[in-house]
């Protein structure tokens, strides 16, 4: 069977939306677990579940999206990779694209 | 409840990997009842999602072993997550779906007209849903280990067959 490699956060299925989140905070520098959800809320008003929040983290570890960094006191924080910016520069120009569509949709009206 | 105590719902290597900072996020106070629910059905994610299991096999291997583990580590891919069943699994699994499927609804048309009105009726009832679960070892659980997918099917199952018993009895 061909092998299947990870090029888009869709490929993520339901936890391409929290993945898409984590990575814009990590856009920002590393972070810990705590320090992600925090800023997510902040960001977006998204309170991610912890159960969520490490579903999406090790399926962006697996991808190489993201990687961990030493543990600080029991909180191991994760920066973002080459590959994670790339994918998420991606997945920005989509949402722009369709951003602009749907504004420029709406104005018709 | 506490995510210390939740937190041993998931996978060993999940647990070691991930266990403590998990902890740290959520915190020692009790729980709600969004995260509680939350942090099961990621339990259930862990102990059933290929790709998460692989990340955390890959990130196990790369702590204990060192150097070839970590070469082994960055060789695994997202490929790794990619389905473990085929097209033949797929179709092996909706024949053990259909057949057990008719043996159930056979067994259970057989008791009735044997006198068992209430086991009759807990077989029809329990017939479609029973073999879905047991054909999911052959698709959705090839791979796990054994004991996982004992646990997933046995549990759901004798849970059903007792709803199913007790609905038909009242």
């Amino acid at each position: 069977m061909a092998k299947k490699i990870f090029d888009s956060l869709d490929d993520l299925g339901r936890f391409s939306e929290p993945a898409l989140m984590i990575l814009i905070s990590l856009a920002e520098g590393p972070k810990h677990g705590y320090a992600m959800t925090q800023d997510i809320e902040a960001m977006s008003g998204l309170k991610l579940g912890p159960g969520t929040l490490y579903g999406a983290i090790a399926r962006l570890e697996e991808c190489e999206w993201i990687e961990p960094l030493p543990a600080e006191d029991r909180r191991r924080p994760y920066k973002l990779t080459n590959a994670g910016q790339k994918v998420l520069r991606a997945r920005l120009q989509s949402l722009r694209t369709v951003t602009r569509i749907g504004q420029a949709r709406l104005a018709e009206n | 409840m506490t995510a210390q105590r939740l937190v041993r719902f998931y996978p060993r290597q999940w647990r070691e990997r991930y266990g403590d900072e998990f902890v740290q996020v959520v915190g020692e106070e009790n729980l709600t009842t969004q995260q509680t629910v939350d942090i099961l059905a990621g339990a259930v994610d862990a102990w059933i999602s290929p790709s998460v299991r692989a990340s955390v096999r890959s990130s196990a291997a790369g702590n204990a072993s060192g150097g070839a583990a970590m070469i082994q580590q960055l060789k695994m891919k997202c490929a790794t997550s990619t389905p473990q069943y085929t097209t033949k699994d797929g179709l092996i699994s909706a024949g053990v779906l259909i057949a057990t499927t008719i043996v159930l609804l056979a067994l259970g048309i057989a008791a009735n007209r044997q006198g068992y009105p209430t086991l009759g009726e807990t077989l029809k009832g329990v017939a479609f849903p029973a073999s879905m679960m047991v054909s999911m070892q052959f698709w959705l659980l090839k791979g796990q280990p054994t004991r996982v997918q004992t646990f997933l099917v046995m549990v759901p199952l004798a849970f059903l067959v007792a709803i199913s018993y007790l609905a038909t009895k009242i």
